[in-house]
C-alpha cells in the first residue's frame, strides 16, 4: 500500500494514567473522521440504525482496546472498515431473529430464474444477495464492490491470495446471476 | 492503496475507500496531491466528495459526539453478550467427499420414528458438513452420530412432496434445548420441493460434549413451545444419555430426523 502517512491522530496506549479529557480527545477525533464511515458500514450491513449504532461502538471499542496494532494501521480507516464488515457480518448470521426473512429471500433468490428487468446498483445487489453466500465471500464482495477496492487490496486486508478473492467473487457473481469483471 | 482508476479497467475515479480515507486525512502530502489534482478536474469524484463531507455531517446530527462517546466507553467496559452458537451462511466451494466419522453406538433405538430418506418416502432430511475452510464437506445422514472438528459447520436440508411445517431444535448433554429454526413461535411453513433444500443458515457448535438436532417435518402447524417441551422430555426419559433419546412426540404427526454431534 502506498500514499499512507501516519495517522494524524495520536493513539495513546492504554496506560493506566491516560487522563480522560486525553481519552476523549482521541476519541472525538475517531468521531469526526471515521464516525459515519463506520456508521455506515454497520448500517449497510444490517440495516438496522439501532443495531447498527450499538456495532459501531463495539468496534471503537475494539479499536481502543487494541491500540497498539490500530496505531501500527497505515490506514485506520481501512482497518477499521474491515473489523466493522467482520463484526457485522458475524452479527447477521447470529441474528437467529431474521431467519423467516433470509429464508424466503433465498427462496426468491431460488425461485427467480430470471431475474427481470429491474437492474441493481451493485451496492445495492451485493446486500441483497448477501445471505445466500459464506462469511468470506461476502466479507470479499462488500470489499470491492462496496469499498471498491482492487483484487490486491482485498487480498492483503483480508490475509488471502489474489486467486482465492478472485474465486470467491466469480461464486459471488454466479449466486448474483452476474459476470464478474475478470 | 491504489488512488485513481484501478478497480475496474474503465474506471478513472477515486475508488470510495480511498476518498473516504483521503477525507480522513489519511494520504501523503504526494498522494493528497494526485488527488487533488484529479478532484479538480472530475465532477463525479468530487460530487462523491460532497456526499462522503455530508453524510459526515448527517451522522454528526443523529447521533451527537457524547452519545458516541458514552456508547464506545460502554462497549469497552462491557463487551456485548455473544451468541452461544455462531451462525454462518451456506458453504461453497470445493465438495470434497470425506469419510463419515461415526460414533461406536448406533443412534436409534427401538420405537424411533427416524427417517432416512429411502425411496418413497414423503419426506427426507440431511445434514451438510463443512470444515472450516469449506474445503471439504460431508454428508450426514439422519440418525448418524458425527464427531465436529474445530469449526466445521453444519448445515441442514429437507425434501417433501407435500406441504409440511418446519422446526428444528436442539438439545445438549446439560438438557439444554434450544430451538434453532425458528427461534419462537411457530413452525415454519414449506412447501414441496423436488430437490433438497438447505436451511440458509449453518450452524457452528460451540463448547465442549455433545448435541442432539431435532428436524421436524409435521402435516399440521405445530408451535414451537410444544415442540421443545416434547425435546425436554425426551432427554428426561432418556435420562441425559442423547445416543439413546427417543423420538420427541407432540400433537400433530411429524417426521422427526436426528443427528448427534460431539463438538470439538
Amino acid at each position: 500500500m502506498t500514499g499512507r502517512q501516519t495517522p494524524t491522530f495520536q493513539v495513546i496506549p492504554g496506560e493506566k494514567g491516560l487522563a480522560a479529557t486525553d481519552a476523549r480527545t482521541q476519541l472525538r477525533d475517531l468521531y469526526e473522521k471515521y464516525g459515519a464511515s463506520v456508521f455506515g458500514r454497520c448500517s449497510y450491513i444490517l440495516k438496522d440504525r439501532n443495531k447498527a449504532e450499538d456495532a459501531m461502538q463495539d468496534v471503537f471499542a475494539k479499536a481502543l482496546t487494541h491500540l497498539a496494532s490500530f496505531r501500527a494501521e497505515s490506514s485506520p480507516l481501512t482497518w477499521l472498515i474491515k473489523i466493522a464488515t467482520h463484526h457485522c457480518l458475524n452479527i447477521l448470521r447470529a441474528d437467529r431473529a431474521a431467519w423467516h426473512e433470509r429464508f424466503e429471500r433465498e427462496t426468491r433468490a431460488r425461485n427467480a430464474s430470471d431475474p427481470g428487468p429491474q437492474v441493481f446498483e451493485m451496492r445495492e445487489l451485493v446486500a441483497k444477495m448477501l445471505s445466500l453466500v459464506d462469511h468470506e465471500t461476502q466479507a470479499v464482495a462488500i470489499h470491492y464492490h462496496v469499498d471498491e477496492m482492487t483484487l490486491e487490496e482485498v487480498a492483503a486486508l483480508l490475509g488471502r491470495s489474489v486467486p482465492t478473492v478472485r474465486k470467491r467473487l466469480g461464486e459471488f457473481a454466479a449466486v448474483c446471476g452476474r459476470e464478474f469483471p475478470s | 492503496m491504489t488512488l485513481i482508476g484501478n478497480h475496474e479497467p474503465s474506471s478513472s475515479h477515486v475508488a470510495e475507500l480511498a476518498l473516504r480515507c483521503y477525507r480522513a486525512g489519511e494520504f501523503a502530502p504526494d498522494a493528497c496531491a494526485e488527488v487533488d489534482r484529479h478532484l479538480a478536474g472530475c465532477p463525479t469524484c468530487r460530487a462523491k466528495l460532497r456526499v462522503l463531507v455530508e453524510e459526515q455531517r448527517s451522522f454528526e446530527r443523529e447521533i451527537p459526539f457524547e452519545r458516541f462517546a458514552g456508547g464506545v466507553e460502554r462497549a469497552q467496559r462491557v463487551p456485548r453478550q455473544r451468541p452461544r452458537r455462531a451462525w454462518v451462511l451456506s458453504i461453497s466451494g470445493v465438495v470434497a467427499a470425506a469419510a463419515l466419522a461415526l460414533f461406536a453406538v448406533r443412534v436409534s433405538s427401538p420405537g424411533h420414528n427416524q427417517r432416512n430418506g429411502i425411496k418413497g418416502s414423503s419426506v427426507e432430511a440431511t445434514a451438510r458438513i463443512a470444515s472450516a475452510t469449506a474445503s471439504t464437506q460431508r454428508i450426514a445422514p439422519p440418525g448418524s452420530q458425527e464427531v465436529l472438528e474445530p469449526g466445521d459447520r453444519v448445515r441442514l436440508g429437507y425434501k417433501t412432496v407435500d406441504e409440511r411445517y418446519l422446526a428444528a431444535i436442539s438439545v445438549d448433554d446439560h438438557g439444554e434445548v434450544t430451538p434453532l429454526y425458528p427461534e419462537s413461535g411457530s413452525a415454519l411453513a414449506v412447501s414441496s420441493t423436488p430437490e433438497t433444500v438447505y436451511l440458509p443458515d449453518s450452524l457452528e457448535f460451540t463448547g465442549a460434549g455433545r448435541e442432539r438436532v431435532f428436524l421436524f417435518l409435521a402435516r399440521t402447524p405445530f408451535d414451537l413451545e410444544a415442540a421443545k417441551q416434547a425435546v425436554k422430555s425426551a432427554h428426561q426419559a432418556g435420562k441425559g444419555d442423547l445416543s439413546a433419546l427417543p423420538n420427541p412426540a407432540f400433537a400433530g404427526g411429524q417426521d422427526v430426523f436426528s443427528w448427534l454431534f460431539r463438538k470439538p
